[in-house]
């Protein structure tokens, strides 16, 4: 890999900067100190690897532009361009353009990881020093496992990547693995299947538990049926003791009693019915003849109250009654007719009093046709008045705009009479040109004097020096003089001055134009053309009150013949109006209408007429209605008279009295009415009680004779004799019939077997049944209790044999074992492999270091024997592997710490050569950085040592970068390798190291009170709070870097802004 | 003759057709109710559940597929159990499906298989109406209808798990009806083992008109035309390999006592979990996260295959796939996450592993010329495997570690040391060359 250049955006004090054409071999890059050497180093590293973890807040940009910057490289390929900018993936674009990213860099660079980049290829002399020695591992590593992998990781990366894998699988001495993990679940799952089997295997005796506490169930629950069936026997037997007991009794009481003597039932049931009927009877004959009683007093006291006279005159009193309340009707209406009639009267007399009419006379008929008429004539002749006002407003209005038309020429013509003595337009605009033309040529002719003048003057000036050299004897200036005089003859006799000729004869042309003797001068000319424009507007308003007057002319003319229009409407306005009157007359006088009735008024008057004709029709009707209710009223009174004539009572003399009267016989008369009605009432229940009274008699007698038959049957004397046999045979069945009734209940008790129950009864002992019914009671709870007890281990065996004959944890844990067991082969063969190849690995890398630590170590003693001018020959490795060995020409082997610091850096460089040598053969070239590492060196080894850097860059492909600030070492360089390059770090573009850690707020800071002007030193050391050492140094930097200008020299020496 | 009537051509057929004894019957074989899946790393527990019932529930599909089927017959060809170690569960589901039957109608028909031979049966109830033929001879049993002889069914059970003998020499025909013969056995397979081998032409020369097979766990017709013999495979696929993947059931067939079986025997899936193998081609998959969407389309594809069954699947990823590297580093975190979406779905669809073979071969001949590191791994791999005590010496002291975790069963089948040995120098070889080995 060759650098061919990069453009730095931003990394520390660089910005835009650009190098360009690196070679191969060896370049030397020449700067003083703080040019930014070693910033370019680790610009160098960053774009290749990025930046290592706490890097990042390093080589801010100080002065702007994005942090990074782009790269360019050849290798084999061709030549390839990378972009790097801080927190951006790194973009590499491939010589066809294609973009790769980190991947892609990492395979350019043989998968070298960024530490041994800066240990092997780009250091500086700290880091140079830092690799001391080879003992430890993590050297080893970088010195002979670097460059051994290919786009991959370090090898030893790869065996901890292995290791750790093997130890994610597998740890023989923790829980942590996965084998492990799977090995303890494995165990339990087998152990649970184990469980879970075992239990499944008790299934069988779970069945036969199961069938024997079932068999112990069945068992118990036949003796308690039995025990129960014998308890409920003698439950049974002890209740029926009460009801034998009482059966027996009653049995013995029978036994005893005489039985009264039987009568026939029939006999016994006709009896009571006879007995009953006759009481009956009896009782009936009785209420009736009360009832007869009772009848003859009701008609006794009706007869007294009857009032027969009134009865006498009952039906022409009804028919008067029955109209009383119409005849008072009648008599309020004709009341108020009478009133009515007199209303109208007044009301109709008013009317015609307003009317102005005679209501006596005969009146008109008016009807709503007539009306119409009258009413269409008086708005035809309204509308008419109005055509004739407007024909007279209009005949005023035209009368109004003549007299201002008239108004209008008068004034106009006053406006235009100033024309008569004006010039005319055409005039004008020939005087207003021949104006301008000369204004114009008077300005012609003062512009070709103006540029005369100057070269006259010139003229002049040749001819006055020629004429004074000739008069001096200058012979050499003397020909001034002609050329002077010369030019004067052109200028006055050549073209200008015909020009000027010609211009001033137009003039006086044009001042002969305008009628003038002469030419005027241009303030003359401006003072006649503002005359002549006053004029021009004088006439031009003079023309514009011409062209009004003529408009106003004709507006006269028009407002006259407007007026003539207007009076001929109005005349036809005011005939037709006449006629309309005429005829409004006619039809009112064929109305009947009295002449003295104005227009509009004719149609009120009508109406009126109208009304008072109806209000006289209702008046009529009035006096009709009222004649008729005095008839029927009279009529009534003339009934009621004679009515009241006939019961001998006083007839009233006044009419309203007579209804009253009448009225007060109506509650006699209802009331001997109703008495009537109630005797003939009376009457009637009195034929019937006495009919009924009869009945009765005769059945008592019937029913006497009925009883006595049947007691006669029966043997019995009387009725008191038969009360008293029933009496004691009732007594007797009664008593038979509980005994009946004890043994029907003692039956229905003990049901079938009572027979068997009656021996039992007969010959048992009840204190004997109780004794036994305890004891049972007794056993049965024993077998309740052993019952349940196996009923439950009945219940548990069976719910537990469901549970194995359902379980599904035999195949579940059997599943799990299979789970486990498949996931530990995999884990274990993955196990297997991983560590196989990490042991695989191991072995390689042990043969790998001793047989290429040999090929390192002969390059490095080549290049350490050149160096030391063959002071040493030869650099080992300790027989015990765990260090270096300088082995010099004569002597024993020296240990780098025997060495001085100049001998054992060249060990160091010459170490890495060997290891750069070895990477380059096997993986990749790659370029050496190397930042003044030979400081410590004598000009000697110095010298050497670039011999030798030379030479490895020289091989095809390598390239080395030496940065020095040493000017000499750069001349001697060139002489000792005349292919090397030499380029200098400009120091415009540099800054220096110390900018590298320059912390970027304290430079702002500074910038910041460098604003207002210039400050000395300890000035910005006070305002800035820094120590004085750290100002100078900022300072210093910024200086270089630009952005601030030293002022002065010594002590007074003060800074500002660039 | 007065009054006689034609009688057409199709008349005639259909009461001939009416007079045939047509019946059907289901065959099926290797049950292993209610025994564990093999091969399958650990499961989520809703996976793990419904695998406990999966073996169950297909048999209840079995007795549900008769009855509908209105079949006459069913035969049982061997390994209805795993192993002697029998679950109470499977017995008694056994025989409750197996009693419904019978109350049906349905006469069952049973032999013993390897996994569970006559002498570690322990007398368990197949419950009635359900016949399993006795080891040692050849016994046949006829199966009537209405009256009449539809089929003659003719078996041999296993005695014990090494039944070495040819048994399909053993039948004969006999009686009426249509001449099954129920076996378990391997017919000339050499994948399986050899229990009761015997070859196609023993089972021509029995004469038989079908042959009810069991053993071979893949479904195979193994005899067609006259006469039939089929494997229907196992009930329930129990692994991601092998014969257990794709759709597992019983065959349906349709006979006739006189003319045999009318048409091949008809396949109908039972089982309640699908397992499957996915070969999925990643090539030109831009990212990580397109491989996994080509893997889901391909889960989505076997999902609806498996017409709402959950889906067990292991796949192989092939085909040339850039970001091979981030594949294999985040294998785990890629199956899990496949898991997950999965575990959502209803039907559930379970990844078990993914096989990563989008890697390019290893150039063992260039990296050897190289002279790096890498070479230098090829060359001390080559040592080992030319010195075998050595590379031996080497496992026995890595395996010291495992001496204490009882994987020595784990590792029964572990892979051979040489292989071993390729597999490490090929994790060494990615590993130092960035993973393409090249």
């Amino acid at each position: 890999m060759i650098l061919r250049g990069w453009e730095i955006e931003g990394f520390g004090i660089f910005r835009g900067m650009t190098m360009a054409d690196l070679p191969q071999g060896l370049t030397l890059l020449l700067g003083p100190n703080e040019a930014g050497k070693s910033t370019l180093l680790a610009f160098l590293r960053f774009m290749l690897f990025g930046f290592l973890r706490g890097e990042q807040q390093k080589h801010l940009p100080l002065l702007g532009g994005r942090h990074g910057g782009r790269l360019s490289f050849e290798d084999r390929d061709g030549i390839w361009t990378l972009e790097r900018i801080q927190g951006q993936p790194a973009k590499l674009f491939s010589p066809d353009g294609r973009q790769l990213g980190e991947d892609g860099l990492r395979n350019r660079l043989g998968g070298l990881d960024a530490d041994t980049f800066r240990s092997v290829f780009a250091f500086s002399l700290f880091e140079l020093t830092n690799l001391e020695t080879l003992n430890r591992d993590e050297v080893r590593d970088r010195l002979y496992s670097a460059g051994i992998t290919g786009a991959g990781r370090s090898a030893t990366s790869v065996l901890a990547q292995l290791r750790k894998g093997a130890d994610g699988y597998l740890r023989p001495r923790s829980k942590e693995g996965q084998i492990n993990k799977l090995s303890d679940a494995l165990a339990k799952a087998r152990r649970d299947l184990n469980d879970a089997t075992q239990l499944a295997g008790r299934f069988g005796e779970i069945e036969n538990e199961l069938a024997a506490v079932e068999a112990q169930v069945q068992a118990m629950g036949e003796e308690a049926a039995r025990l129960e069936q014998r308890r409920s026997h003698l439950v049974r037997l002890e209740g029926f003791v009460v009801p034998w007991n009482r059966l027996g009794r009653l049995q013995e009481e029978m036994s005893r009693e005489a039985a009264p003597p039987a009568i026939d039932r029939s006999t016994v049931e006709r009896i009571e019915a006879e007995r009953d009927r006759l009481a009956e009877n009896r009782k009936a004959a009785a209420s009736h003849a009360d009832a007869c009683r009772e009848v003859e007093e009701r008609i006794a006291r009706e007869e007294a109250l009857l009032d027969r006279g009134l009865l006498a005159v009952a039906a022409p009193l009804n028919s008067v009654l029955q109209e009383l309340a119409l005849q008072r009707d009648r008599l309020a209406r004709i009341e108020r007719l009478g009133q009515e009639i007199a209303t109208q009267e007044g009301h109709l007399a008013r009317m015609a009093e307003e009317i102005g009419v005679d209501r006596t006379a005969d009146l008109p008929a008016v009807t709503q046709s007539t009306l119409r008429t009258a009413d269409e004539g008086i708005e035809r002749l309204r509308s008419l008045s109005q055509a004739r006002a407007r024909a007279e407003a209009e005949e005023e209005g035209a009368l109004q705009r003549l007299a201002k038309a008239e108004d209008a020429v008068a004034a106009a013509a006053e406006q235009a009479r100033p024309l008569q003595d004006s010039m005319g337009m055409a005039d004008y605009h020939l005087r207003d040109d021949a104006l301008a033309r000369h204004r114009e040529a008077i300005e012609t002719l003062a512009r070709r004097r103006g540029q005369l003048l100057g070269p006259g003057l010139l003229a002049v000036a040749l001819l006055i020096v020629g004429l004074a050299a000739i008069a001096m004897q200058a012979w050499l200036l003397a020909a001034l003089a002609p050329l002077g005089l010369a030019a004067l003859l052109v200028l006055g006799f050549g073209q200008p001055g015909r020009d000027l000729r010609r211009i001033a004869a137009e003039l006086r042309l044009a001042a002969a134009e305008l009628g003038l003797a002469s030419a005027l001068d241009p303030a003359e000319v401006a003072k006649e053309i503002s005359d002549l424009h006053r004029e021009f507007s004088r006439v031009t308003e003079a023309s514009a009150a011409r062209e009004r007057l003529h408009a106003a002319e004709a507006e006269r003319l028009d407002a006259e013949h407007q007026l003539e229009e207007c009076r001929t409407g109005l005349a036809a306005a005011r005939a037709e109006e006449l006629e309309g009157d005429v005829a409004l007359a006619a039809l009112t006088r064929s109305l009947g209408v009295p002449p003295d009735v104005t227009a509009p008024q004719i149609v009120s008057y009508l109406r009126g007429i109208q009304a008072l004709r109806a209000v006289q029709a209702e008046l009529d009707a009035l006096k009709v209605r009222r004649s008729d209710e005095e008839q029927a009223i009279g009529a009534w009174e003339e009934r009621a008279k004679e009515v009241l004539g006939q019961l001998g009572r006083d007839v009233p003399a006044v009419r309203e009295a007579v209804p009253e009267a009448i009225a007060a016989l109506r509650e006699p008369l209802d009331g001997a009415q109703r008495h009537e009605t109630a005797l003939r009432l009376h009457e009637e229940e009195r034929r019937a009680a006495e009919e009924r009274r009869e009945a009765a008699a005769m059945e008592e007698t019937a029913a006497g004779l009925a009883l006595a038959s049947a007691l006669r049957e029966a043997a019995l004397e009387d009725v008191a004799a038969f009360e008293r046999w029933r009496e004691e045979r009732g007594a007797y069945e009664q008593r038979l019939h509980e005994r009946d009734l004890a043994a029907a209940d003692f039956r229905d008790q003990v049901g079938a077997a009572a027979d068997t129950f009656a021996q039992e009864l007969a010959a048992g002992n009840l204190e004997a049944w109780q004794a036994e019914r305890g004891r049972i009671a007794a056993r049965l709870e024993e077998i309740a209790d052993g019952r349940d007890q196996a009923v439950r281990q009945s219940q548990d065996l069976v719910r537990q044999r469901a549970e194995i004959a359902e379980s599904s944890d035999v195949p579940a844990f059997a599943a799990r074992c299979l789970e486990l067991e498949e996931e530990l082969r995999r884990a274990a063969g993955a196990w297997r492999a991983q560590a196989l190849a990490g042991r695989l690995l191991e072995r390689t890398l042990e043969v790998y270091v001793q047989s290429r630590q040999p090929e390192v170590l002969r390059t490095a003693s080549d290049a350490f024997r050149h160096i030391t001018a063959d002071r040493y020959r030869e650099v080992r490795q300790r027989s015990d592997g765990q260090g270096l060995l300088a082995m010099p020409q004569s002597g024993g082997p020296k240990e780098p710490d025997e060495l001085s610091r100049g001998t054992q850096e060249q060990l160091y460089l010459a170490l890495r050569l060997g290891l750069a040598a070895s990477y380059g053969d096997r993986v990749a070239a790659l370029p050496l950085v190397l930042d003044d590492v030979a400081v410590n060196f004598d000009p000697v080894r110095q010298l050497r040592f670039l011999e030798v850097l030379g030479q490895f860059a020289s091989e095809p492909g390598r390239q080395a970068l030496f940065f020095t600030c040493h000017p000499s070492l750069a001349q001697a360089a060139q002489r000792a390798v005349p292919e090397l390059r030499v380029l200098e770090i400009g120091a415009e573009e540099t800054s220096s190291e110390v900018a590298v850690a320059l912390d970027e707020p304290a430079a702002e800071r500074l910038l910041r009170l460098l604003g207002p002007g210039p400050l000395a030193v300890k000035e910005l050391t006070r305002l800035s709070g820094l120590d004085e050492a750290r100002v100078r140094d900022l300072v210093q930097e910024l200086v270089l870097a630009g952005q601030v200008n030293a002022i002065g020299s010594g002590r007074g020496r003060r800074y500002g802004l660039a | 003759m007065t009054g006689r009537q034609e009688i057409d051509s199709s008349t005639v057929a259909i009461c001939e057709g009416a007079l045939l004894l047509r019946f059907k019957v289901v065959h099926a074989a290797d049950l292993h109710l209610d025994t564990p899946c093999s091969g399958l790393g650990r499961t989520a527990p809703a996976v793990a559940a419904a695998l406990r019932e999966a073996s169950l529930e297909a048999f209840a599909g079995l007795v549900e597929l008769c009855l509908r089927e209105e079949a006459a017959i069913l035969l049982l060809a061997g390994d209805v159990y795993d192993g002697p170690e029998r679950g109470i569960r499977a017995e008694r589901r056994l025989r409750a499906g197996l009693e419904r039957l019978g109350v049906a109608g349905v006469r069952t028909f049973a032999v013993h298989g390897n996994h569970d031979p006559l002498s570690g049966d322990g007398g368990a109830a197949w419950g009635t109406g359900t016949h399993v033929f006795a080891a040692d001879e050849v016994t046949a049993v006829p199966v009537e209808r209405d009256g009449t002889v539809i089929a003659t069914v003719h078996g041999i059970s296993f005695r014990e798990r090494e039944e070495r003998r040819n048994l399909a020499r053993l039948f004969r025909p006999s009686g009426e009806g249509l001449q099954i013969g129920l076996l378990h056995a391997n017919v000339g397979d050499p994948q399986h083992a050899p229990y009761a081998p015997c070859s196609t032409e023993d089972l021509r020369a029995a004469g038989m008109d079908y042959w009810a097979l069991g053993h071979v766990h893949g479904r195979r017709l193994v005899l067609e035309g006259g006469p039939w013999g089929a494997y229907p495979g196992v009930l329930q696929g129990r692994s991601p390999a092998g014969g257990e993947t794709g759709a597992k059931g019983a065959l349906v067939l349709a006979c006739d006592d006189r003319l045999g079986l009318l048409e091949p025997p008809r396949f109908v899936a039972l089982d309640r979990i699908r397992f499957e193998t996915l070969e999925v081609d990643i090539s030109g998959a831009m990212d990580v996260q397109d491989a996994i969407d080509r893997l889901e389309t391909a889960a989505q594809t076997a999902r609806e295959e498996a017409e709402g069954r959950g889906v067990i699947l292991r796949a192989t990823l092939t085909g040339d796939f850039g970001p091979e590297a981030e594949l294999q580093l985040r294998q785990g975190e890629i199956l899990a996450s496949l898991q997950e979406t999965g575990l959502a779905q209803d039907p559930f669809v379970w990844w078990d592993a993914l096989d990563l073979r989008t890697r390019a071969p290893i150039l063992r001949d260039e990296i050897r010329g190289g002279g790096d590191l890498a070479a230098e791994v090829l060359r001390e791999a080559d040592r080992l495997r030319a010195s075998p005590d050595d590379l031996g010496r080497i496992l026995g002291e890595l395996e010291q570690d495992l001496s204490r975790f009882p994987v020595r069963d784990a590792l029964a089948g572990r892979t051979p040391a040489a292989d071993l040995l390729t597999e490490a120098e090929e994790i060494c070889l990615r590993l130092l060359t960035g993973g393409d080995g090249r």
